[in-house]
């Protein structure tokens, strides 16, 4: 099949894969983003690109602009996306695009591949048998609260000095030890974090810290306070899988506040970027 | 093995903010604006989710926030005028019980 014999059609690029193992796999034909294309690769010297065939109509600038920015459309097509790269991803090493990247023809696509050859084989060679997680901590603060309330030993020895007070002092010592707890539990809970993060990069080839969502974002009752990407050799994944199994069983089991929640594989989206 | 492929609705927040927002920019010959990917991904959620599931799980902001609803203005305005009466009162009663608790220290001696 010939992407640029119809004119009426631009091409869709998902990712670039290394030509020798395209050549070395066989996969079942899989669906494009726009039925009945399918999904097709088109290789270069030492690359080569999946694309699929989209129909101009629907992916000409004014027209896409407007498809994205109906919500279901861009949900569905997003999915799509990221469905299709999980597939590639299960055969082989992926450079995944970020959604929406469109040449008008083979030709075109060509010569970006030309251009960006050394940047597309260096990040091929990185990315070779790794794969993508996500770890996010989110912390019910109550439930966080109350335990640290029971176990710090500072607490305690407050506790006890305020008793010793009067009445009319205590109200108020009372109420700054809650401040001043709140402010020691949220203090306790970034280092929480931050140790655990740091055991888990010990099995990781590269982090990426993210932004922690808030609330209307996730929809969850408990707040996130933490949210990372690491990138795993796969052989290596276990180790890490293992420590996160742990870490969640022991949180759960003690009660602590903190939910720890796990995502992946993913393809390295977080670790593809050219270098400058 | 909790560990599954993240296509799961409580991870659609996730793929979008991935796909949407990372991988490799290349270029391409079409260019498209994407809004903010956050209020892309709050506004799906949205959809996704009907108005009643959301509110199930919390997510009935727009009514809390004065910036939606003016019943939320009026609670805020409320809750503020509250909170100052409080502090008043508190200032009070630190003082009185300082006071308090002076005379008894003078009645004993």
């Amino acid at each position: 099949m010939d992407v640029s014999a119809q004119t009426d059609t631009l091409i869709y690029l998902y990712a670039f894969i290394p030509r020798r193992e395209y050549e070395q796999t066989e996969i079942d034909s899989l669906e494009g983003i726009e039925a009945p294309y399918e999904v097709e690769f088109i290789s270069f010297k030492e690359i080569t690109a999946a694309v699929t065939k989209v129909p101009e109509e629907e992916y000409s600038e004014a027209n896409l602009q407007k498809n994205v920015e109906n919500l279901r459309w861009l949900q569905e097509k997003a999915y799509h996306h990221h469905n299709l790269m999980n597939q590639l991803h299960t055969h082989f090493t992926v450079l995944p695009l970020k959604f929406g990247t469109i040449h008008e023809t083979k030709s075109r696509l060509e010569k970006v591949v030309e251009n960006q050859d050394n940047n597309i084989l260096t990040m091929l060679e990185q990315l070779k048998n790794k794969e993508e997680w996500n770890v996010k901590i989110y912390a019910d603060k109550d439930q966080f609260v109350s335990s640290f309330m029971e176990n710090d030993s500072e607490v305690k020895k407050k506790k006890e000095e305020i008793n010793q007070l009067s009445p009319g002092k205590q109200f108020f010592a009372k109420k700054k030890m809650n401040e001043w707890v709140d402010e020691k539990a949220k203090a306790d809970m970034i280092s929480l974090c931050e140790k655990f993060h740091e055991k888990l990069a010990q099995y990781s080839m590269d982090t990426e810290l993210k932004k922690n969502w808030e609330k209307k974002i996730t929809g969850r009752k408990e707040e996130m306070c933490w949210n990372s990407v690491y990138l795993l050799k796969k052989n290596q994944k276990e180790q890490f899988l293992d420590c996160l199994q742990s870490k969640k069983e022991e949180a759960e089991k003690g009660n602590t506040g903190l939910i720890y929640e796990i995502t992946g594989p993913w393809p390295a989206y977080h670790f593809s970027q050219f270098k400058e | 093995m909790p560990v599954e492929h993240p296509v799961e609705s409580n991870s659609l927040v996730d793929v979008l903010e991935t796909v949407l927002d990372k991988g490799v920019v290349i270029a391409g010959d079409i260019k498209i604006n994407l809004a903010d990917v956050e209020l892309l991904t709050i506004k799906i959620r949205l959809i996704v989710a009907s108005v009643d599931k959301a509110k199930e799980i919390g997510m009935d902001w727009w009514e809390n926030d004065p910036h939606y609803s003016s019943h939320a203005n009026k609670l805020q305005e409320e809750n503020q005028s509250l909170q100052k009466r409080v502090k008043q009162l508190e200032q009070r009663l630190e003082n009185e019980s300082s006071i308090m608790e002076k005379k008894e220290e003078t009645s004993h001696d």
